[in-house]
């Protein structure tokens, strides 16, 4: 039944074995000895038409580059980039701008990401004349809708972006994201910067233009919270990689990797009730993506680690029962520590 | 009743600028009992790092102290002379940041850093100095503490930075620790090993703290009591299990019911408070948040007090209780 419902589902988005390596400085004496930094180490997902994917991680995971590969600002070191079946990796330029208009992104960042020297309208008006996405004369009405959609009064578009405050700004990027009809927006930790208050109306504010417009997210953010508001599925990276991929509610109610249970047992829940921030076992920081270790990248970290898990890595595996949504984790040993949590409950 | 540790009493700060003078912490009271973590939490730009900085005696050059005492061990940190506070601060009284990259010198080595603390302060020699500053690394939870010792700033990890900082502040043994925003730059891993260490550190040495933050979930996991801050003004203030379980101000609630949270239920719709804080905001008489407030009257745009509601509850807000009581109204008819 699930199989078939996924069947019908096209993926608007595919991502295939995507490789981002950033070369090092040479420090070594030798001449050779070129070290590469593995941001991006084969990273594979679907995005499938108006949901929400969350990629969570530290920073340093490889989050943000793996969505900045995808609108286009990374070119990557090899992998496929599937959007609506066109290979968007190895797509020539004419073609390639023709598409771009569909993959938008918001920055974290609402203030470096506006130029501070043109008017709002201007700003909003750009992208589209650039596409011929709308005509001179048409132009104004449709900044007027936009801003509108996004909750700013009609008139914000002869203003300039340091008018307006953090939130009202992300709310400019969205316009600007908005403006011309993409199928997915890249959002890149859209609300780190703004306060509590603030940040609940731009998660409201894009879970109502999903609603709207059927339009799709990438979710990318550390604030574990806020991906758990918005998505729908949650890919959890470690070191380049996704470890974990599967249901919001069951990565965050019972996350199968290690790396994940840790990560999540980190958050502080706000309930003075159930401390158990400090009573959490937490060994240890992300080592660098310069020299990995061989076999499974958590394994120096990891309290359930075996011979084989420093050994070989291991690959994507379905862990769902079956008849639920897929759930993939990258563990030798999950079922064992899922059977070692339930006898410990008991 | 418990001598506080810390007690500030009408605290006003001021901000002199190119348009004029800004007040930005209105008669702010508080204290700080013997081993007690306080929290203050509130949003950017509220006064939480004012006020505390205001103590320190660390505001910028166009910063002031319009009035106001803070009395530490019987002395005012506001008006005693510079000498004198240099004695106390860094000993007795100290304070973590959250940019532990700007707060470390990056010219010189971590151990060079803490030594000097160590020999300004308890006049250690050298030797001593050196030994002790190795022992504190160690406790701080660093892994080789004698290679850390002889780093710069920079080769070190944000968490490794993090706790060099507090291996400073806790060099002395202070009898108050101010950390503001301690982890906010670092990931949740990391915070909830640095979070793990301030508590095995407060239960070691029956410190006093004052933990300055704007996460609700940090609050709710280490604090002992809260104060809420708003533009300026504390507006509610209470033993942290009862200021989750029963926020009285309109605008705690809002805070609380905006906070999303990773055991949250699917169809949870995130609260969110309409418009933004108010940006000139001492020249409000009355309740600051009155034009966000959905139960605001006309009554609001008065002076208003903090009251103590229940034992150990104040809250500036003149409608808190008649709000409470009219939920439990609620509560009970629905239930019947």
């Amino acid at each position: 039944m699930e199989q078939e419902q996924r069947k019908e589902k096209e993926p608007i988005l595919q991502v295939r074995d995507l490789l981002k390596y950033y070369p090092q400085e040479n420090t070594s004496l030798l001449p050779r000895h070129r070290r590469l930094l593995h941001a991006v180490d084969g990273v594979s997902f679907e995005l499938f038409q108006g949901e929400t994917l969350g990629l969570v991680g530290e920073s340093g995971c490889g989050k943000s580059t793996v969505g900045r590969m995808l609108v286009g600002i990374e070119k990557p070191t090899s992998g496929e980039i599937l959007y609506k079946k066109k290979d968007l990796v190895h797509m020539p330029g004419r073609e390639l701008r023709g598409i771009r208009t569909e993959l938008q992104m918001v920055f974290q960042d609402s203030y470096a990401s506006l130029n501070p020297r043109k008017r709002v309208c201007d700003i909003l008006a750009a992208p589209m004349l650039y596409h011929h996405m709308a005509e001179k004369a048409d132009v104004n009405r449709r900044i007027e809708r936009l801003l509108e959609q996004v909750g700013l009064p009609k008139n914000a578009g002869r203003r300039y972006p340091y008018e307006f405050s953090g939130g009202q700004r992300q709310r400019i990027s969205i316009a600007r994201a908005l403006s011309l009809n993409p199928g997915l927006i890249v959002c890149d930790e859209p609300v780190s910067a703004l306060d509590m208050s603030i940040q609940a109306q731009i998660l409201n504010l894009l879970k109502e233009l999903q609603d709207e417009l059927g339009v799709t997210y990438l979710f990318i953010a550390h604030g574990l919270g806020a991906v758990h508001y918005v998505s729908q599925r949650i890919a959890v990276m470690y070191l380049g990689k996704i470890v974990e991929i599967g249901p919001g509610s069951e990565v965050f109610r019972n996350p199968r990797h290690p790396y994940a249970q840790m990560l999540i047992s980190a958050v502080p829940v706000a309930d003075p009730t159930k401390r158990t921030l400090t009573r959490t076992e937490i060994e240890g920081e992300v080592p660098s993506a310069v020299d990995l270790p061989k076999g499974c990248r958590f394994a120096s970290r990891c309290p359930y680690a075996t011979d084989r898990c420093r050994m070989s890595e291991p690959e994507m595996r379905h862990t769902e029962t079956p008849g639920e949504p897929p759930h993939l984790a990258a563990c030798f040993e999950w079922e064992r520590i899922a059977a070692g949590g339930k006898e410990n409950r008991s | 009743m418990e001598e506080p540790v810390l007690e500030v009493k009408n605290l006003r700060v001021g901000f002199r600028s190119d348009f004029g003078e800004r007040i930005v912490t209105d008669d702010v009271c508080f204290h700080i009992n013997k081993g007690e973590m306080l929290g203050i939490v509130g949003e950017s730009g509220c006064g939480k790092s004012v006020s505390c900085l205001a103590v320190m005696g660390l505001l910028t050059a166009n910063g002031y102290v319009k009035q106001g005492q803070a009395l530490f061990d019987g002395k005012d940190l506001l008006s005693i002379p510079e000498k004198e506070l240099d004695r106390i601060r860094g000993k007795d009284l100290s304070m973590i940041f959250q940019d532990a990259l700007a707060s470390l010198n990056p010219a010189f080595t971590v151990g060079n850093q803490i030594t000097e603390v160590l020999r300004k302060h308890l006049h250690m020699t050298k030797k001593e100095a050196e030994k002790r500053a190795v022992v504190l690394l160690h406790q701080v939870g660093i892994p080789d503490p004698v290679s850390a010792f002889r780093r710069y700033p920079h080769e070190l990890s944000g968490g490794m930075r993090q706790r060099v900082m507090i291996a400073m502040a806790l060099s002395c043994s202070p009898k108050l620790l101010i950390a503001d925003e301690p982890t906010t730059a670092l990931d949740v891993t990391i915070q909830a090993q640095i979070m793990q260490l301030i508590q095995k550190i407060r239960d070691d040495l029956h410190m006093s703290m004052i933990l300055i933050t704007h996460d609700i979930g940090l609050m709710a996991q280490m604090a002992d009591r809260v104060m809420v801050m708003y533009a300026g003004q504390f507006i509610e203030e209470a033993d942290v299990f009862e200021l989750f379980r029963n926020p009285l101000h309109p605008y705690t609630r809002a805070l609380l019911a905006a906070a999303p949270g990773i055991d949250d239920a699917k169809d949870r719709k995130l609260a969110s408070i309409r418009g933004t804080v108010p940006e000139t905001y001492w020249d409000i008489t009355g309740c600051r948040f009155c034009d966000r407030c959905p139960y605001a009257q006309e009554a609001c745009r008065e002076k208003q007090d903090m009251p103590e509601l229940s034992a150990g509850h104040y809250v500036r807000c003149r409608r808190a209780g008649e709000l409470a009581k009219k939920e439990q109204k609620q509560d009970c008819g629905a239930e019947g």
